[in-house]
């Protein structure tokens, strides 16, 4: 797989979350190779299905999240600039000054205002503004604006994936798109080989704003096992060691609670005698990822975490390594074909 | 229908969130009247099934108003009470109550009236009748209705019930309606949660009063007035509209709606969107000013969005 350009595909269509319909259509029609029925539920979550060899293995489902961190116009002022609500957790600080996408058809684009450093007081200088008080210029006076621009337009900022390095890509959605590349490459890897599960794929919506889309596909598709496929923070020199994992140390396994040790503990077996690169990341609770939402839908589901180490995380500027995507698809896939020698186990 | 009446009408009964029985028993008697097959669920939520050939369309309102426990008697006829819902309390300081037994009563605050206070703060000074441990109340003002404008307490919940019972009686789509009349909605939706598991609709219509913005200092960023028709809220606090059902709403009425965004509230679209596989849901909303213990609607409104909902049973 050429992961630069298959994110880049990715990463190309707007899924503000809540607003994900370009992206699910994109993932429907890249699902569609390697699954034999795709379908798109109520709230936009993808879902895949491939039949393994028997029709009583078991249910093993694969999610990554196709909705991004972006923003909904909320309101129009009387000088034509635009209101907006965060949809996800954006961080205020990055936010002035950037280019923006304002998705109508044909889309627009815009400013987030920002006061000069000529016309600041010492006031403005020391404080961020807060995320309620960012404004975007569209260029447009209010009559124009209100005319083409429906309240609650989904906006994403403008920040095409770049490359930095050999094994480096910069951009925004890298959360979770890149986690999507990898499980893509993770079904190239399978090809036509017989499963030993019934394979679902999910490509979930909302994971967000909640983890909706995810355990609403979950109940969808029955699942006795999951993975959720996620980032986590890479290590930079102005974090805790503590917090982070190390870029470049491969397919990260979550260990906690809220995650199965059984799946753990076959994910962390298959990684050593494949020699797959790995790290460990503990999580004491909540996982802020879809593996909690998950775990619980129905009567419950077996549940593990595998994530990517990823820098800057919730900026337009995300950082992942190509090594990395590439590690955890191969850990999928090596997770997958592990039922052909019997359930996980401790 | 007459708004005002029936409005004033399902104001009467004392059912607050978690015990709305009262005005469910009421509910019931004019649903079947106007021909529906009525059922109650587990949680209380009454649903009135008009059966139809066409698509299973719901249509949701909560009938739950805020109001006040007992939680102590008290000595010498001063009561100490619990929120049910969250009531902006600086509004019902020196307000009367009613409780179901016909019990009342006055709220006061320890230490006189304050611009902040905690619930703890408040008390019930009863003035008739005797209460008990875990009886309810609600504020007990008269609302009144003037030219277009009606003003009343409970409005919020009983102006989607009026309309979704207006619905009932006047629909001639062959949709197969359900019309669920949701209960412990300011408890946090736990009614409109679970009422349409087994329904399981084709699509989804909340039908539930929305702050406008036509009042001085308003925080809403948007144009919400009172006046210009139903509102499409496209996000209300953690849940989102179905982005297509709106653009089908807005196109379904030769009139004028508003679009919303509200960051933070409550609607009974957020958890039965996320119900089973997830539900096609949305808001068609009453815009109304609302001021504590009292609302205000444009009776113009409640029409318009009955309108609205009779062409989408039809069109969707």
């Amino acid at each position: 797989m050429d992961f630069a350009a298959t994110i880049a595909k990715l990463c190309a269509v707007p899924g503000v979350s809540g607003y994900e319909m370009p992206v699910c259509e994109l993932m429907r029609d890249m699902m569609r190779p390697y699954c034999d029925q795709v379908d798109i539920l109520p709230l936009g979550s993808v879902v895949g299905q491939r039949a393994g060899a028997s029709p009583d293995a078991p249910r093993v489902l694969l999610d990554a999240h196709l909705d991004q961190i972006g923003f909904i116009v909320s309101g129009i002022n009387d000088e034509g600039f635009l209101h907006f609500t965060p949809c996800g957790g954006f961080d205020a600080r990055v936010l002035p000054a950037k280019e923006v996408i304002i998705h109508t058809d044909p889309v627009r684009y815009g400013v987030i205002a920002v006061l000069p450093p000529h016309l600041q007081t010492p006031e403005n200088k020391e404080k961020a503004m807060p995320m309620g008080d960012l404004i975007i210029d569209a260029g447009m006076s209010a009559e124009e604006a209100r005319k083409c621009i429906p309240i609650g337009t989904p906006v994403t900022v403008a920040a095409a994936p770049f490359a930095l390095g050999s094994e480096t890509i910069g951009g925004a959605a890298l959360d979770d798109r890149a986690c999507m590349a990898s499980i893509l490459y993770a079904l190239e890897l399978l090809g036509d080989e017989p499963l030993p599960v019934n394979l679902i794929v999910v490509g979930s919506v909302r994971e967000e704003t909640g983890g909706a889309g995810a355990s609403t596909a979950a109940y969808f598709a029955r699942p006795d096992y999951a993975v959720a496929v996620d980032v986590t923070h890479a290590h930079t020199p102005d974090a805790l060691k503590s917090n982070t994992v190390p870029a470049g140390s491969g397919a990260c396994i979550g260990v906690g609670p809220h995650l199965n040790r059984k799946v753990t503990s076959t994910l962390r077996r298959l990684a050593v005698e494949q020699e797959i690169a790995h790290t460990i990341e503990v999580l004491p609770g909540r996982t802020g990822t879809n593996a909690t939402p998950m775990q619980i839908v129905r009567t419950g589901v077996a549940t593990g975490l595998v994530s990517l180490p990823l820098r800057y995380m919730h900026t337009t500027t995300e950082v992942i390594r190509i090594d990395d995507t590439r590690a955890v698809g191969e850990l999928l896939a090596a997770f997958i074909r592990s039922f052909a020698g019997g359930e996980p186990r401790c | 229908m007459n708004y005002q009446e029936m409005i004033r009408e399902l104001a009467v009964p004392v059912a607050p969130s978690g015990f709305e029985t009262p005005v469910i028993d009421r509910l019931e008697t004019l649903a079947r009247e106007k021909g529906a097959q009525t059922s109650r669920t587990a949680l209380g939520n009454l649903i009135a099934h008009r059966p139809g050939t066409g698509r299973k369309i719901a249509l949701v309102a909560h009938v739950d108003s805020k109001g006040f426990v007992v939680l102590d008697k008290g000595e010498n006829g001063f009561c100490r009470i619990g929120e049910l819902g969250h009531t902006a309390l600086a509004s019902v300081i020196g307000a009367p109550v009613r409780f179901a037994n016909g019990a009342r009563g006055i709220i006061g605050c320890d230490g006189g009236a304050k611009a902040e206070c905690k619930v703890t703060d408040l008390f019930i000074n009863l003035t008739c009748g005797t209460v008990d441990l875990g009886d309810v109340c609600v504020v007990d003002l008269s609302g009144y209705a003037d030219g277009n404008l009606i003003v009343s307490p409970a409005l919020e919940s009983r102006a989607g019930a009026a309309i979704l019972l207006d619905v009932l009686a006047r629909t001639d789509s062959d949709a197969d309606l359900y019309v669920v009349f949701s209960v412990q909605h300011e408890l946090g939706e736990r009614g409109a949660a679970s009422a349409l598991f087994d329904i399981q609709p084709d699509a989804v219509i909340v039908c539930e009063c929305l702050p406008a913005s036509d009042i001085p200092g308003s925080s809403i960023k948007c144009s919400v007035r009172l006046g210009e028709g139903p509102v499409l809220p496209v996000k209300v606090g953690r849940g989102a509209a179905n982005p297509a059902l709106i653009e089908k709403l807005e196109k379904a009425g030769a009139y004028p709606v508003q679009r919303a965004v509200y960051p933070d509230g409550l609607s009974d679209m957020t958890p039965i969107q996320v119900s089973g596989i997830g539900m096609y849901t949305c808001t068609a909303g009453i815009p109304v000013r609302t001021y504590g213990a009292m609302s205000i609607a444009d009776v113009r409104d409640i029409g318009k969005t009955t309108e609205l909902l009779l062409t989408a049973l039809k069109t969707l």
